[in-house]
């Protein structure tokens, strides 16, 4: 069964997370920062869902206000449900259940997610004793199968140690199999695999690989690396200045993708499968100040496709076919598109 | 063909580590062990390798930042290491480098002027403001800043305009080499290519001979014309940058490429990343022969008995027992 | 050996006359954050106020700090009969002491906290950046110091030298600087690491010019908030010590005197006490809040 007939059958069932105009913002002396404006998403049960952005694009801020672990001086408006549970307000005994429990939360460095002074065994059996009330002898029990799942080497003596004991990705391990430890319908990666080594890279994916197929848990993985996207994702929303630009299948956005910024993304990284002499084709200028967003397209300033009226009003998303939608009002064909990086 | 700017020949870097107080007996980390090659005049080397590998540690020996155990760095056929301070410092004009991190590598207090004009009044201690203000303009302009950002503080400009002071800096005076420590890896997607353009250009329009660090292979095979591998401090393979991609002779460099994943979705499912197992071993206690054999699926018994020896196979030079026998 | 093409050096020329606009230096963002706490800013009207009333009242006032006024001993304070917070045991003016006092108190917590800042940033910095040995034996001393019980040592001093002001500077001074050298070193051992410093060795920088155009500036900031944080510990320290006794000589007096003085008093006329009590609490709480705020406006996290 390919991705994409996967992803149509899921689409029938009620979306796991749903998630309606959300937005926020900071006010700090003064100035308002926009970090997150008007972004709609949804998640299938069992769907890998890729978020795609650079810094300042809004995608970590998103996640946080999904699960109320914004700032204090942020505010969250707009609707995310969770299984038909309204999340974005609600009291913080209603979070604490989801947290941890019904959603894991994976970050991106394992070094400071993992508490230091604790052991690995405390840490993971944690949310067992807190969510599900279980017993110490139990809870290790489950710890360490959970160790074995995410192919930890040593399961038994692991729980003794402490994380400055194990390498980055072993850490990174354990903060997956502790973000799983209570079989959370739903797992979020922050840029998961950023400040790993390439071959350890390939390990962690491949670990979140086996986890949707034997779980069959959904993940919404934030990166702004496009060969994980090409790797894990279904579905893609690329985020540019806290709006989300475009979104649709992997095979949407890869090879028919329809915004400007997109198509740059791709063309700037260089790929190993290229003829390495091609110069790159970088996107000059540099992201808008989320404090300072233009009227218009906050993209246009850089993009090589603009038109007069980019800057007048930010372009709606609206869809190109079937769940492909785009934020542009630039209707001819792309220089690029449809030209896999070769 | 003319003779190397830059020569390394054996060269070991190693910290004596006293981890559990003064009576424990001290262990040695050996960062850099053996590594020998030659930058040619006008050529960009690459330097790939992951954590743990010493490039970071190579990049700083060969600037004096760090103490050299053993071997030998020769800019333009002089042995740095015997030269008396005085004579080192004339030296360092001549070889400078660019940080990771941008914003780590310039001081917060010092303005984009006083930053980019500091090697001048290093080196030209009598030079008037003017002068040193008309010459700091003028790299400004060539790295892509503008005139009225000189009296800017660092902190008020993004990764990649940072980044570009760092270069301005390293290129004031000059230098025939520079060492570009992971120059993008700290920058947004974006941000990268643009940098990576930039040097570049810098390359071709002063003439540089680059050394060009980094852990990404792909920006490292885009700019270079040869690529060294290292891995935990010494080197498994140094090759032109077509051959490192289209025919890797090393296991580790074939790992690591076929551990990079692709952005195309087809192709990924089809031949998703394959992940090299196990850890990298701590550079404290390497294993006996080929440092790599605890991660080679091809290891044989001599692999743990006999260091193999970097040597001439096709176009690449590659330190492994059975490397003619593997097809790449 | 320019390899600049000629254009370039052209136009540089041509802007070198130009004067570009000042950028926002991290003083001036620190400064924005202090002027935005309210605290720090109230403290340091209120420290200012008193160090006007100081200087100014003594001046003006008919009254001196030592003349005993035998006919108005132990007035309670009035604001009709000239007199504003009362006269002492020998009826000298208690607003002219009080001021004088200030005076003195501030001066020796400001004179004796920069001579231990200086001190101790030298001291500090060249065990940080020195390192290894010199490093070891440096912070040794501070160690060795900081375990000399203090007060048995100013009473050898005091015992040996007399009571004089100087002395109190130095007794003071000799302990205040220990801190501070502390902090300093562990400061320049976390900056010494920083790429900045190994960019400016690659730049061609050498020793002196590290201290000078790096280390210097970037230990300011830490310098300055614990100065300020310094002052009042000072203050307290000679109050304890005239408390004691050992402080100043009569007639000068300072706020601890002034508070000694009063204690004896306390059961008949307690303003002896409470009002040189309060000025001292005032002074003494300002300069934290002040010390705070600059501490909190100069933390690079709060960025």
């Amino acid at each position: 069964m390919t991705r994409s007939t996967r992803k149509n059958a899921d689409m029938a069932e009620t979306p796991l997370l749903e998630a309606r105009k959300l937005r926020v913002e900071f006010t700090t002396r003064g100035r308002v920062v926009h970090a997150v404006s008007d972004v709609d998403m949804d998640l299938a049960p069992g769907e890998v869902l890729a978020i795609v952005g650079e810094s300042g694009s809004g995608k970590s801020q998103m996640l946080l206000a999904m699960l109320g672990l914004t700032a204090q001086n942020a505010r969250v408006t707009g609707s995310v449900r969770f299984e038909g549970k309204e999340l974005v307000g609600a009291p913080e005994s209603l979070l604490n259940q989801v947290r941890g429990n019904r959603i894991g939360f994976v970050f991106q460095d394992p070094m400071t997610s993992l508490n230091p002074y604790l052991s690995i065994g405390l840490q993971l059996t944690e949310p067992l004793r807190v969510h599900k009330n279980m017993g110490k002898a139990a809870a290790t029990a489950q710890a360490v199968e959970m160790l074995k799942a995410v192919h930890m080497s040593e399961p038994e003596q692991r729980m003794h140690q402490f994380p400055h004991q194990l390498s980055g990705g072993m850490r990174q391990r354990v903060a997956i199999a502790m973000a799983l430890m209570c079989s959370p319908k739903i797992l979020i990666a922050d840029e998961p695999t950023t400040a790993l080594d390439v071959t350890v890279q390939a390990q962690v994916l491949s670990l979140l690989r086996e986890i949707r197929e034997r779980f069959g848990t959904a993940v919404i993985l934030v990166t702004h690396d496009l060969g994980v996207v090409a790797e894990l994702a279904d579905r893609v929303n690329v985020m540019y200045a806290g709006r989300n630009v475009e979104k649709g299948t992997a095979e949407d956005i890869f090879y028919r993708c329809r915004h400007p910024y997109t198509e740059a993304l791709q063309r700037s990284v260089p790929q190993l499968s290229q003829d390495r002499l091609v110069r790159l084709v970088a996107i000059e200028g540099n992201p808008p100040d989320p404090s300072a967003l233009p009227p218009g397209c906050a993209y246009a300033p850089r993009c090589f496709y603009r038109l007069e009226n980019c800057d007048q009003s930010v372009p709606p998303l609206e869809p190109v076919s079937g769940a492909h939608a785009k934020a542009c009002i630039y209707e001819g064909k792309l220089k690029y598109q449809g030209e896999t990086p070769a | 063909m003319s003779s190397p700017i830059l020569s390394v020949r054996d060269l070991r870097v190693h910290f004596t580590l006293h981890d559990d107080g003064w009576l424990s007996k001290s262990k040695t980390l050996r960062a850099v062990d053996g590594v020998s090659f030659d930058l040619n005049p006008g050529e960009t080397l690459g330097v790939v390798g992951e954590s743990g590998c010493g490039k970071s540690t190579l990049a700083r020996a060969i600037l004096g930042l760090v103490p050299v155990t053993s071997g030998e760095v020769r800019y333009a056929g002089v042995n740095l290491a015997t030269l008396n301070p005085e004579q080192f410092h004339e030296q360092r004009r001549h070889l400078q480098i660019i940080f990771q991190d941008p914003l780590a590598s310039l001081d917060p207090r010092m303005t984009v002027g006083q930053i980019i004009g500091e090697p001048l009044r290093a080196f030209f201690s009598r030079m008037s403001a003017d002068e040193r203000q008309s010459k700091v303009l003028a790299i400004m302009q060539h790295v892509g800043l503008l005139p009225e950002q000189i009296n800017r503080y660092p902190h008020e400009f993004s990764g990649g305009q940072a980044q570009r002071i760092g270069i301005a800096r390293a290129l004031i005076l000059h230098p025939d080499v520079v060492v570009c420590d992971e120059p993008v890896s700290a920058l947004d997607v974006s941000i990268k290519a643009q940098i990576v353009n930039l040097l570049g250009d810098l390359q071709s329009k002063f003439g540089l001979s680059l050394l060009f660090i980094a852990h990404d292979l792909a920006s490292v095979r885009h700019i270079s014309h040869r690529v060294l591998v290292l891995y935990l401090g010494k080197i498994m393979e140094l090759a032109p940058a077509d051959e490192i991609y289209g025919a890797p002779r090393h296991p580790y460099t074939q790992s690591l490429i076929q551990a990079v994943p692709v952005a195309d979705p087809q192709r990924a499912r089809a031949h998703p990343a394959k992940a090299l197992s196990g850890e990298p071993p701590s550079p404290i206690s390497p294993p006996s022969g080929c440092v790599f054999r605890t991660r080679c699926p091809y290891a044989v018994e001599r692999c743990a008995v006999e260091v193999p020896e970097l040597r001439q196979v096709g176009k690449s030079m590659v330190a492994c027992h059975l490397a003619e026998e593997l097809v790449p | 050996m320019s390899l600049i093409p000629a254009s370039a050096e052209q136009n540089a020329s041509a802007t070198a006359s130009f004067t570009p606009p000042p950028g926002r230096s991290l003083w001036r963002d620190a400064f924005s954050r202090l002027a935005h706490n309210r605290a720090a800013v109230a403290s340091a009207a209120i420290l200012a106020l008193i160090v006007l009333a100081a200087i100014i009242v003594p001046w003006i006032s008919p009254y001196n700090y030592y003349t005993p006024q035998w006919a108005q001993l132990d007035m309670p304070p009035n604001l009709h009969s000239g007199h504003i917070f009362g006269t002492d045991d020998l009826g000298r003016d208690l607003l002219v002491r009080v001021m004088w006092g200030c005076r003195v108190s501030l001066m020796i917590g400001i004179v004796a906290s920069i001579v231990s800042v200086v001190i101790g940033v030298f001291w500090g910095a060249t065990a940080g950046y020195l390192g290894g040995t010199v490093d070891s034996i440096m912070m040794r001393v501070v160690d060795i110091l900081y375990s000399v019980p203090f007060i048995p040592f100013v009473i050898v001093l005091v015992v040996i030298f007399g009571r004089n002001l100087f002395l109190i500077f130095v007794a003071i001074g000799a302990v205040s600087w220990l801190d501070i050298a502390r902090i300093v070193r562990g400061q320049t051992l976390s900056l010494r690491s920083r790429e900045f410093i190994e960019a400016a060795r690659a730049s061609g920088v050498r020793g002196t010019g590290i201290v000078v155009r790096h280390l210097i500036p970037n230990l300011l900031g830490i310098v300055v908030i614990y100065a300020t944080l310094t002052v009042p510990s000072v203050i307290l320290f000679e109050a304890f010590l005239s408390f004691l006794g050992l402080g100043v000589q009569a007639p000068m007096t300072s706020l601890g005197v002034l508070v000694s003085d009063g204690a004896s008093e306390l059961q008949s006329y307690p303003f002896l006490l409470l009002i040189p009590a309060v000025f001292l609490a005032l002074i003494v709480y300002c300069l934290n809040f002040l010390g705070d705020g600059l501490s909190d406006a100069l933390d690079p996290k709060e960025r």
